[in-house]
């Protein structure tokens, strides 16, 4: 059990650093999915004692919105808006893969010093969710697109996800269903408005947002 | 105590049924009238129990707010001040309900009615407060009142900037005042007033701050000198009403803080008390400089209200005098000139505004020049305004001259040890600031009263109906009444200066032995001159009974065709005077004389900005522009860039704190 979310956590991480050097929009809306699939089993590994249906229940929600709805929303969305494949990053990705893989060194140098319960000290937990969170944040500054800052805003949420995970293994069910549906309403909105941003402003990149500023 | 909460509490319902009501306006009248009534009988008990002696014991809930407990006092500082909040209050609204009838919808009824009543109860729970957190809300539940009220008619450009520009001015004020209470709160251990007065005293620098915060943060809504700028634009924006309130009453509620603070806190330094009276001289002196040299007539009373403020100071500043030198009979003459010339201004310029409301709702016009000839057609209005203007010019049959004259008295008092080149100095400035007054009021009342109209407004203007004289004529009546029989008034100034100087009973009432025993010849006097002008005139009368008098036109100077706006101007009349001044004033003319044999169009146009708003304020600003502008540069609008700030600062605190 142990090795295979071990194993799990560093699939995650790959797989932000792939986000980060990627250039489609399908190709990272697909492995954010994949990276939500990744997080719904992942509570059914971490549990040692076990499942019991409520994990169960809530690792199939997790396992269905962050798989399939929300990148469902998004690939609607972008289609709406007819972009498939551009990304213009404000950091290259190669730059951006070489600060992901730094993030991931002081994620870890960050863990060793914060103050966590005994048993997390060896897991990859906690080193796992402070690189997704730094991940995301770096995604979500260096794209223009709106479409890359929502996914950009879907890791980083993952990673508080991971971080909820590693500071509570009893999350209430009711806490995490409240997180879930938190997500998906930010996902929702987000797609609606990039909607509105393309029909206003002929672009979706926030770019052309400074507009509004005085 | 109980009372004072019934008043306020009076008023606050009464301004929220009155908000709910705001389609019925009958109702909303009645309800406002039936609100002031309220808190006029039962703050006037609370007033007249605590004047008479019989002190009521504070009132102390415990709060939820942190660090404050619900705390009300009375004493007799606090009952002066609430006495002339609920008579200038009660007259003002009353006032109101017609002035806003009147104005035919051009102030809307639901935001004057409203926040009127605000201001009164935030007033009269300010006078109140034993606890500074208490006096802070009050204090700043009555600048938002005012500003409420200040931008009443916000359709207007420039009532919208003088609102901005009061709004600022205010909150610079209550930032000072926060600090105050901060420095005083933090030295005492808690923020009750008690405890103030009980803290061990603080070092001389500190004190030197808690002195110009004071001074800064009160003076602000006061109107000292540099600070004075939303006054001049703030009060000819607002109601007429408001502005009677505002500057009848608020504007004092900054005195009343410098007092209340000087009663907590003790002496202040001997050159502190001399830079208040020269402070004090010198906004008295500026103020009706300039209120010569304005058209507007309620930027003339506001710039009035800024030379009454500095007479009230130089009065404080006297008693100070007293107080640093430990003469406290000194400090009591002092400090009840200026409580006495506080009450009296309340009186007389919430008249004033009062009647140059009804005079602007009547013409349709705040230029004096378009004005004239309304003795004649608004002869009500044109009256009490007469009293008003010789009651601020401090006349000595009305009440205006018998606060001035504690002043007076107190600078040329022989043999009391003070430099007599100051004295001398002080008195000269008084008293030129008294014959200043007198021209700047005598074009008021002359130029829009006397004469022949100068437009089709002031042809067809007419007395307003009785719930707008009625006010009117109780605040004349009181002025007349202080005038003749200033005992009962000098009694209250004494008690209440009692309560700032902290001293037994015995030198009070030897000392208002002396000063009501003076001061009351002279009201016989000024009583006896009334008498004898009204025996002349009935003389007069029985004289001209059997006779035809005739009125005929002004002879006009041979002229063919003579019009009405060849009378004598306010520029022209206070010229003499203003062109000494002119390096001061700074007015701006715009002259097209006429030329040549058969002159066409000639033109002439003068405007006396405000110095410090309009001349020294810009210089500031301009540098304070240029700090603000760097930081600005970080508002960019780039959302990555945004993001890029929180996390970098979101790491720096991980990595800092770990």
């Amino acid at each position: 059990m142990g090795q295979l979310s071990q194993l799990l956590l560093a699939f995650i991480v790959f797989l932000s650093l792939y986000l980060l050097g990627s250039s489609s929009l399908t190709g990272c809306i697909k492995i954010v999915a994949l990276q939500g699939m990744c997080l719904g089993v992942l509570p059914l590994t971490v549990r040692a004692e076990g499942f019991h249906p409520q994990g169960l229940l809530l690792a199939a929600g997790m396992f269905i919105l962050k798989g399939f709805a929300i990148p469902w929303v998004l690939l609607y969305a972008i289609r709406e808006v007819k972009i498939r494949r551009e990304m213009e990053p404000m950091i290259g990705y190669i730059p951006s893969l070489l600060i992901g893989a730094a993030l991931i060194g002081v994620s870890f140098a960050l863990a060793e010093r914060l103050p966590v319960p005994a048993g997390l000290r060896t897991s990859l937990l906690i080193p796992v969710s402070l690189a997704t969170v730094m991940m995301g944040m770096l995604m979500m500054i260096s794209r223009f697109k709106a479409v890359s800052q929502v996914i950009g805003y879907l890791v980083f949420e993952n990673g508080v996800y991971l971080f909820g995970l590693a500071i509570a293994y009893q999350v209430p069910w009711i806490i995490e269903m409240g997180v879930l549906l938190d997500v998906f309403v930010a996902v929702f909105v987000m797609g609606i408005i990039i909607n509105h941003i393309a029909r206003a402003f002929d672009s979706i990149s926030t770019e052309k947002l400074t507009r509004l500023s005085d | 105590m109980m009372l004072l909460l019934v008043a306020v509490l009076a008023l606050g319902v009464a301004a929220l049924l009155s908000g709910l009501m705001s389609r019925h306006d009958r109702w909303a009248r009645n309800i406002v009238i039936a609100g002031l009534a309220g808190a006029a009988i039962a703050g006037g008990t609370l007033v007249w129990r605590t004047l008479a002696g019989q002190g009521a014991s504070d009132l102390l809930w415990p709060w939820l707010v942190p660090g404050a407990v619900f705390h009300i006092g009375m004493d007799s500082l606090s009952a002066c001040f609430l006495l002339l909040v609920l008579v200038v209050g009660c007259c003002a609204g009353l006032y109101g309900e017609g002035y806003i009838a009147g104005s035919h919808g051009h102030i809307p009824a639901t935001p004057a009615r409203f926040f009127f009543l605000v201001l009164v109860g935030a007033m009269a729970l300010l006078v109140a407060a034993r606890n500074a957190l208490l006096f802070m809300i009050a204090w700043e539940t009555m600048a938002l009142a005012a500003f409420g009220l200040v931008s009443c008619e916000h359709g207007k450009p420039e009532v919208r900037k003088a609102g901005l520009l009061y709004l600022l001015c205010t909150h610079v004020g209550s930032l000072c005042l926060l600090a105050l209470f901060a420095l005083l709160g933090s030295n005492a251990g808690s923020l009750e007033f008690s405890s103030f007065a009980a803290a061990p005293a603080l070092p001389a620098a500190e004190r030197a701050a808690v002195f110009l915060l004071a001074l800064v943060g009160f003076g602000m809504k006061a109107g000292f000198m540099p600070l004075h700028i939303w006054l001049q634009e703030a009060h000819p924006a607002a109601p007429s009403h408001a502005s009677a309130a505002m500057s009848g009453v608020m504007i004092e509620m900054g005195l009343y803080g410098l007092l209340r603070l000087l009663s907590l806190l003790g002496p202040v330094s001997l050159e502190a008390a001399f830079f208040l009276v020269a402070l004090g001289l010198v906004t008295a002196v500026f103020g009706i400089t300039f209120a010569m040299a304005q058209r507007d007539f309620k930027r003339l009373l506001a710039y009035s209200s800024i030379e009454n403020i500095g007479i009230i100071l130089t009065g404080a500043g006297l008693g100070c005098y007293g107080l640093a030198k430990h003469n406290f009979f000194l400090a009591l003459l002092g400090f009840a000139g200026a409580i006495l010339h506080t009450l009296n201004h309340g009186l007389f310029k919430s008249l004033l505004f009062l009647s140059a409301g009804a005079v602007y709702q009547a013409v349709g016009t705040r230029d004096i020049e378009a004005c004239g000839g309304l003795q004649k057609r608004m002869p009500w209005t044109c009256g009490l305004m007469a009293v008003g203007a010789a009651a601020i010019c401090g006349l000595p049959p009305l009440n205006g001259f018998m606060g001035e004259w504690l002043i007076y008295s107190w600078l040329l008092r022989p043999g009391i040890g003070h430099g007599i080149f100051f004295a001398a100095l002080a008195a000269a400035a008084l008293s030129v600031i008294g014959a200043f007054a007198v021209a700047a009021f005598s074009k008021c009342y002359g130029l829009t009263c006397l004469g022949q109209p100068r437009s089709e407004g002031a042809r067809d203007a007419r007395d307003p109906f009785w719930i707008m004289l009625g006010p009117m004529a109780l605040l004349a009546a009181l002025c007349v009444a202080i005038g003749l029989f200033p005992s009962l008034a000098l009694h209250v100034a004494f008690a209440a200066a009692s309560d700032v100087v902290g001293q037994a009973r015995l030198t009070v009432s030897a000392s208002l032995e002396e000063w009501s025993c003076l001061l009351e010849v002279i009201g016989l006097f000024g009583a006896g001159v009334c008498a004898l002008s009204a025996l002349l005139w009935l003389f007069r009368s029985a004289l001209l009974r059997r006779r035809e008098v005739e009125l005929g036109p002004t002879w006009g100077c041979g002229f063919t065709a003579p019009t009405t706006r060849m009378q004598y101007t306010g520029s022209s009349y206070s010229m003499p005077l203003t062109r000494v001044f002119a390096a001061a004033l700074a007015t701006r003319e715009e002259v097209h004389p006429p030329l040549g044999y058969w002159p066409g169009k000639a033109a002439f146009e003068s405007r006396t900005p405000d110095p410090a708003l309009e001349r020294w304020l810009p210089v500031l600003t301009t540098k304070f522009e240029e700090w603000l502008s760097l930081p600005r540069r970080l508002q960019h609008g780039r959302l990555q860039l945004y993001l890029l700030y929180v996390s970098a600062f979101l790491v720096i605190i991980l990595l800092w704190k770990l």
